[in-house]
């Protein structure tokens, strides 16, 4: 991917980045924080990284760099605010923050109660096992790519989504 | 190839990482094709649910901010606490090593002490008054072949 250019351009070269990958910035933010406003704060955080830094090297593909750097904000955030993480780890899921959406058929296909259970199993991972798989099953990057970005090897990052799952299928109850 | 596979291998195949053999271990492998079968729709199920967003609730949180502001307040209360509970402590300790003794206590020991030091340094010469008392005391109950009261008859 080319280098975002100067001018009338660079602008509309950003919004386009913007209306692509803002939904997808925020969805992986709130995965690996648990809050929405956190989330929004990261999303704009990140964009505004994007649009500060005009003379770094240009990534291959600005998809990638902004997962990365959503990632990387998120962690520092929750370095930061470790409590407040903790708190919320261990939180019961009737106090999870309300959203308002409209019914789908396919949500409804979903139940809520299955939503519940892997929702409370998804914050019991810790967060490396989280981030494994947020990239790997929801962002749909290769093994090797979540390594890379990671700075993990590709068998750890087999281990880290191998337990992640194991627990999320836990975490969904006898299912099977 | 008739091994059955493991649920490492099941997710690896999942994620189109499996190697041939395993692809052909399921194809041949009812029950291996079932647990792949359920495995596939778990996961599809879990990145629904985790794309969706977190499930309704019956109860809002309170905003971030609030809710640190709530802890730095608590917080400070519970140092508050803690620092009046041991300044209180203290306070207490350093009264008990300043406070004067009663004054009739001290004159029941020093009477006490001095009736112990007077029968204690007395040779029988002078005998006082207490000592008599306190020699006279078991009388009854001693034999006939001497009593006290004979032993201080010098003194009459």
């Amino acid at each position: 991917m080319e280098p975002l250019t100067d001018g009338p351009s660079r602008q509309a070269e950003y919004e386009a980045l913007y209306r692509k990958h803002s939904a997808r910035v925020e969805r992986l933010s709130r995965l690996l924080l648990e809050d929405l406003q956190e989330a929004r704060d990261v999303r704009q955080e990140v964009f505004l990284k994007l649009l500060r830094t005009p003379d770094r090297p240009r990534p291959a593909e600005w998809g990638r760099w902004l997962t990365r750097v959503t990632i990387n904000a998120c962690r520092d955030r929750r370095r930061a605010g470790w409590w407040q993480w903790w708190r919320r780890r261990h939180q019961p899921i009737d106090d999870v923050e309300v959203e308002d959406r409209e019914a789908t058929p396919e949500r409804a296909a979903l139940s809520g109660e299955d939503r519940e259970r892997i929702w409370r199993a998804f914050r019991q991972l810790p967060p490396r096992q989280r981030e494994v798989f947020a990239l790997r099953h929801l962002e749909e990057w290769s093994t090797q790519e979540v390594a890379e970005a990671l700075g993990l090897s590709p068998g750890t990052v087999k281990r880290h989504l191998f337990r992640a799952v194991r627990h999320l299928r836990k975490g969904l109850g006898g299912r099977s | 190839m008739n091994r059955c596979l493991r649920d490492r291998t099941l997710l690896l195949s999942s994620y189109g990482e499996g190697s041939e053999e395993d692809r052909a271990h399921l194809r041949a492998c009812l029950d291996c094709a079932q647990r792949y079968q359920r495995l596939s729709r778990d996961l599809e199920l879990i990145g629904r649910a985790l794309r969706e967003g977190p499930p309704v609730a019956a109860v809002g949180r309170l905003p971030g901010a609030v809710r640190r502001r709530g802890l730095v307040v608590a917080a400070a209360l519970t140092a508050l606490a803690v620092f009046g509970g041991v300044e209180a402590w203290m306070w207490r300790e350093s009264v008990l090593w300043v406070r004067p003794q009663t004054e009739a206590g001290d004159a029941d020991a020093l009477r006490f002490l001095a009736e112990v030091s007077a029968v204690l340094s007395s040779t029988g010469d002078a005998p006082t008054a207490d000592f008599a008392d306190v020699a006279a005391m078991p009388e009854t109950g001693w034999s006939d072949e001497w009593d006290a009261g004979q032993l201080f008859d010098y003194n009459t």
